[in-house]
């Protein structure tokens, strides 16, 4: 766990994204060390999603930066910053629809730079033959983890809400990423599914992923996460165990206030 | 008739080399590209004027052309595909700048409407609106065949290129590269969130779709032996993205199907009307009104065309121990033991 003497695996700085006059992310500063497992918990349009966002590219900040394995990554484009050793999975999961389950596994598998016409054209058949099944081994063995086996052979798009979550996490898996953002992986995920999505967790932590974790649940987010990072109107509002922080004003007031109400 | 049917079949390959690389640009990579035809006049028009001896304009006739380097005809065609991969390459750096699909699909139309205006009245370049001609039958000059035998080994050659085409592009299609476009059409954002650079990837299959299509008009070319700007126009893309449709986007083979009934079975067929009414003008008419109703309720009631992609499937068995797992899990909905088979059109209009 992060010890405090090594540099952070994430380190973000002031942190800015208006969307006009919405102040989405406004100054946010926290890091994330090596092999820890942190959420990131907050009201909703706190702005969470958007750091996500904005860590994996898919947004380009106002301001601020963002320090990831030793390099500045604010701003890049999303490819480089998932070849960086970043990944992420989506609130909404995206998968591939129209691919079958086993091809969304093996486009999660980095490419790294294998993918050109002149490799197609030009590896003899049997090269490609071995090398096409090393990957397909790989992915058949994580499908399997992941319980998506049975599967394999659908389209992306015939999966359950439940089945594409695990899908994502599956992919995250074959990616091997230093640091994995899960936005809300438990959304919409019935409590049998919930169990196989902790276990996905812990699995993708085992395996040396640093993993920073977006929930509103907050049992689960007690149960995993070493530390949390409450974030309030832009901003984090305190860093601490989440039982450390329940006797928080500011958090009680913006957030487990709200969540107790409800 | 023999040598009528020669004819279809001949026009009918190279077509179906066209749609084959609509095939990878709307198929595989999700792009409407309106330029489309404007690669196939580009392979078209470079391989004639490398073929064709330097041209000598007289007083009566002021066109003439570029280059004229007096190539054979296979480096021609060639460096005509390649000519028509670089030109797409240009326009598609252009194009694919913001990643919109309306961006893309109003600057390649414009791309088109340009060149044509270009070329029709520059008279330099590529003879202007009259184009080129008096090209030599290709490969004759070792052969010597007759007009009949002539004919049939040109359709063998094309049915050949064809071949080569389908297999070149298959094999790209199964590829890390050829997954990574289909991806990026899927989901592009996703794509990019797993390590795909979004416009490098467009590009390339951009790129690629302009290469097969410039090879496919050097064929045309060589067949025609003439060119001329006014044989390239947006109906012509029109009706290969049709064939797509029809054929199973992505699906080379069922493209090929879809190209051979949209362009070649369909006008074909509008010949027997006047038989029937005795009114010469209704064929075309009706056969332009059964083929977009054929689109229309294609899409309708098959979405995924003749043939649907196919996908990667595994036929290993893997763990039994995972089977009497599977209940608790994939409760969903169900499915074929082993999920091969091909999904209904309905499944389609659920994800749509």
């Amino acid at each position: 766990m992060h010890d405090g003497t090594q540099a952070p695996l994430l380190e973000v700085r002031g942190l800015r994204k208006h969307f006009g006059g919405v102040k989405a992310v406004d100054g946010c500063d926290f890091e994330v060390g090596t092999g820890e497992m942190v959420g990131l918990i907050g009201p909703n349009g706190a702005g969470k999603s958007t750091v996500v966002e904005l860590l994996s590219g898919l947004l380009k900040p106002d301001a601020g930066t963002v320090l990831f394995d030793g390099r500045e990554i604010q701003g890049l484009p999303p490819h480089r910053i998932f070849a960086a050793g970043l990944s992420r999975c989506f609130q909404l999961a995206k998968p591939w629809g129209r691919l079958s389950v086993l091809e969304n596994l093996l486009i999660a598998i980095p490419p790294e730079g294998k993918d050109t016409i002149w490799r197609a054209l030009l590896t003899p058949p049997s090269r490609t033959r071995a090398a096409e099944r090393a990957s397909r081994e790989r992915a058949l063995a994580v499908a399997e983890q992941y319980r998506l086996h049975p599967l394999r052979n659908d389209y992306a798009y015939t999966l359950s809400g439940g089945q594409r979550r695990l899908l994502e996490f599956a992919r995250i898996a074959l990616a091997r990423p230093k640091l994995a953002l899960l936005d809300e992986p438990m959304a919409g995920v019935n409590p049998v599914l919930q169990v196989e999505i902790e276990r996905g967790i812990r699995n993708l932590v085992e395996d040396g992923t640093t993993v920073l974790l977006i929930e509103h649940n907050l049992g689960f987010v007690e149960r995993i996460c070493d530390r949390v990072i409450v974030m309030v109107e832009g901003r984090v509002a305190a860093t601490g165990s989440l039982a450390e922080l329940r006797d928080n004003p500011i958090v009680q007031d913006a957030y487990l206030g709200v969540v107790g109400a409800a | 008739m023999i040598q009528y049917t020669v004819t279809v079949c001949t026009v009918g390959a190279i077509t179906a080399i066209l749609v084959l690389g609509v095939n990878v640009s709307w198929g595989w990579v999700g792009q409407i590209d309106l330029a489309y035809y404007a690669y196939v006049a580009i392979g078209a028009y470079a391989a004639m004027v490398l073929e064709l001896p330097k041209a000598h304009p007289a007083p009566t006739t002021p066109n003439s052309y570029i280059l004229g380097l007096h190539w054979p005809f296979i480096p021609s065609v060639l460096a005509a595909t390649a000519v028509g991969g670089a030109a797409a390459l240009v326009v598609g750096a252009i194009a694919l700048r913001r990643l919109r699909g309306d961006y893309i699909a109003i600057i390649t139309a414009c791309t088109a409407l340009m060149l044509t205006a270009v070329t029709s009245v520059d008279n330099h370049l590529v003879g202007g609106y009259i184009g080129i001609y008096g090209l030599a039958e290709p490969l004759n000059s070792t052969f010597h065949l007759g007009p009949t035998g002539y004919s049939y080994f040109y359709l063998g050659l094309c049915i050949f290129c064809l071949l080569l085409a389908y297999l070149v592009l298959e094999r790209i299609y199964k590829s890390p590269f050829g997954r990574s476009l289909r991806a990026v059409r899927e989901n592009d954002t996703a794509a990019a969130a797993f390590g795909r650079n979004l416009f490098w990837l467009r590009l390339r299959g951009y790129a690629l779709g302009g290469a097969v299509g410039a090879f496919g008009g050097a064929l045309f070319a060589n067949y025609l032996l003439a060119w001329n700007p006014a044989s390239w126009n947006l109906t012509e893309v029109t009706l290969l993205i049709a064939g797509v449709v029809v054929g199973g986007q992505a699906n080379s083979r069922g493209v090929i199907i879809g190209s051979v009934l949209i362009e070649s079975a369909l006008p074909q067929i509008s010949q027997l009307f006047p038989l029937l009414t005795s009114n010469s003008t209704i064929g075309p008419s009706i056969a332009s009104i059964l083929g977009a109703s054929g689109i229309i309720l294609m899409l309708r009631f098959r979405p995924g065309g003749i043939l649907r992609e196919r996908r990667a499937v595994d036929r290993t068995g893997g763990p039994a121990s995972l089977v009497p797992e599977v209940p608790a899990v994939s409760f969903a909905r169900p499915r074929t033991a082993t999920g091969v088979g091909v999904g209904t059109s309905r499944e389609v209009e659920r994800d749509a």
